[in-house]
């Protein structure tokens, strides 16, 4: 049944709908078959469609995180941050010492605008995988952003900034990421690493 | 019969035919039987009941709330007491569970469940597929083969069971280590348990001595894994739990733990986001 259905959905997706719904009607929790469906509405690019029904399927299946990972992606796509972001959530409860998915909620949590907790995730990034050089690329920014929103007339601060460390701190976590990264782009060709210390030295 | 009055070694010539012709057909037979034991039990259980979608999502509604109870510390604050808000009012109502009406009655009867019904028959009828091939393979051996002695045990043992091992030859002099078939069958059930783990895999249906263990919990039937296990309580004591978290995020003092493990700094106190060290 299941390699008629993926044959199918090479070629003929119409058939191989109807084919999964059929699945579905029988047994209501076959997750082969929910999947493939979601799948295909992904592919077709209905997305709206898509993440309705990818937000039932993980309302039943509370404990699939690749589930809530594709939620995530989808969200990102529709530029819906925040879903995305609880989404993510979920998903580093689940998987907490993956630290790929420490930097994507990072990631996510800087596009937001959301700096302190962007800093801190990008800072656990680092500690989970050392040198990872898209977490340290990640705390130079954050850093850097928060110094100049720091800089500027108390009435323009986000609410958080209180809460955000303090100067010398932030400081101190620049310099650091500044010196493995480019201890990190040492052992890379010549252009790179000349590109590199520029953007670093600014 | 030779043999000392004082229980020294008695030494018993035993006629060959008798090791050729109840020895090994005893056991043969039993692994035979159990074997096909095994087969039948599987013939007959049949597939195991479908969880439905609202037990589904029930068992991982009840996960998930575990999984943030436990792991709290690594998101934050804000997003672990959203959570904490939704859950527990989620759990109070009862959102997450099967029939909602129902979820003031108490742990439904087991009766009336179909599907609980189910299982307990194929749990019964594995029982049955045990006792009965027991019973009659003990029959069979009184029948055929009492009267005499079969072996001799290795070890020696109390008098007391000298009635139950020798139980169709009544001498008082005979040592104890002289048994019946009877006992060669007992001491097959014990040991073959090992025999059929290679013959037919762990988890196998053969063994004797499972069933005895089951016929002595059957009495105190109490709960099923699985069926009447009351979700509603279950979610009532989570959220509990939940709301009693005290919430600390794991990241409050990474700053410091990065600039640690970089060798930036020796090692501090926490403090959460407060000033540089030194």
């Amino acid at each position: 049944r299941l390699y008629g259905m993926f044959n199918d959905a090479a070629g003929h997706p119409a058939v191989a709908k109807k084919l999964y719904g059929e699945m579905l009607e029988t047994d209501a929790t076959n997750v082969l078959a929910s999947k493939r469906m979601i799948a295909q509405l992904k592919a077709k690019g209905e997305a709206a469609e898509a993440i309705a029904q990818l937000v039932v399927y993980v309302d039943t299946h509370a404990n699939d995180f690749e589930a809530w990972l594709e939620l995530s992606s989808l969200y990102l796509r529709q530029h819906l941050y925040p879903q995305a972001a609880f989404c993510l959530e979920e998903v580093i409860l689940q998987q907490p010492a993956n630290h790929y998915f420490h930097l994507c909620y990072a990631e996510i949590n800087y596009t937001m605008g959301c700096l302190d907790v962007a800093l801190k995730e990008y800072l656990r990034v680092v500690e989970l995988s050392t040198d990872n050089v898209r977490g340290f690329y990640g705390v130079k920014l954050t850093v850097d952003r928060i110094l100049e929103l720091r800089a500027r007339p108390k009435k323009e601060q986000p609410a958080w900034i209180g809460g955000a460390p303090q100067p010398a701190m932030l400081e101190r976590l620049a310099q650091l990421a500044t010196e493995r990264l480019v201890s990190a782009y040492g052992g890379a060709g010549e252009s790179p690493k000349r590109t590199a210390e520029a953007w670093l030295r600014e | 019969m030779g043999g000392l009055a004082d229980g020294t070694d008695q030494a018993m010539f035993l006629d060959p035919a008798i090791r050729n012709w109840v020895l090994f057909p005893i056991t043969v037979i039993m692994v035979l039987v159990g074997v096909f034991r095994h087969q039948l039990t599987i013939l007959m259980a049949g597939e195991p009941p479908k969880p439905d979608v609202k037990d589904i999502r029930q068992g991982k509604a009840l996960l998930r709330g575990q999984l943030v109870a436990h792991n709290n510390s690594y998101i934050p604050t804000a997003a672990f007491v959203e959570r904490k808000r939704h859950l527990c009012q989620a759990y109070e109502e009862g959102e997450y569970l099967k029939n909602k009406a129902s979820k003031d009655q108490g742990a439904a009867n087991l009766m009336a469940d179909p599907k609980a019904m189910e299982s307990m028959m194929d749990g019964m009828k594995k029982q049955m597929m045990g006792i009965v091939p027991q019973t009659l393979i003990m029959g069979w051996i009184q029948f055929f083969f009492s009267g005499f002695i079969l072996i001799k045990l290795p070890f020696p043992l109390g008098l007391r069971f000298k009635q139950m091992l020798q139980s169709g030859i009544m001498t008082p002099n005979m040592d104890v280590r002289w048994v019946s078939s009877l006992s060669w069958y007992f001491l097959n059930l014990f040991g073959l348990r090992g025999a059929f783990a290679l013959i037919l895999g762990g988890d196998n249906s053969a063994d004797g001595t499972r069933d005895m263990t089951a016929m002595g919990t059957m009495g105190a039937m109490g709960q099923q894994p699985g069926q009447p296990q009351d979700f509603h309580k279950q979610f009532l004591s989570l959220k509990d739990s939940l709301s009693i978290i005290y919430h600390e995020w794991d990241l409050a003092n990474v700053e410091q733990r990065v600039l640690v493990k970089y060798g930036k700094q020796t090692r501090l106190f926490k403090s959460s986001s407060s000033s540089a060290a030194r």
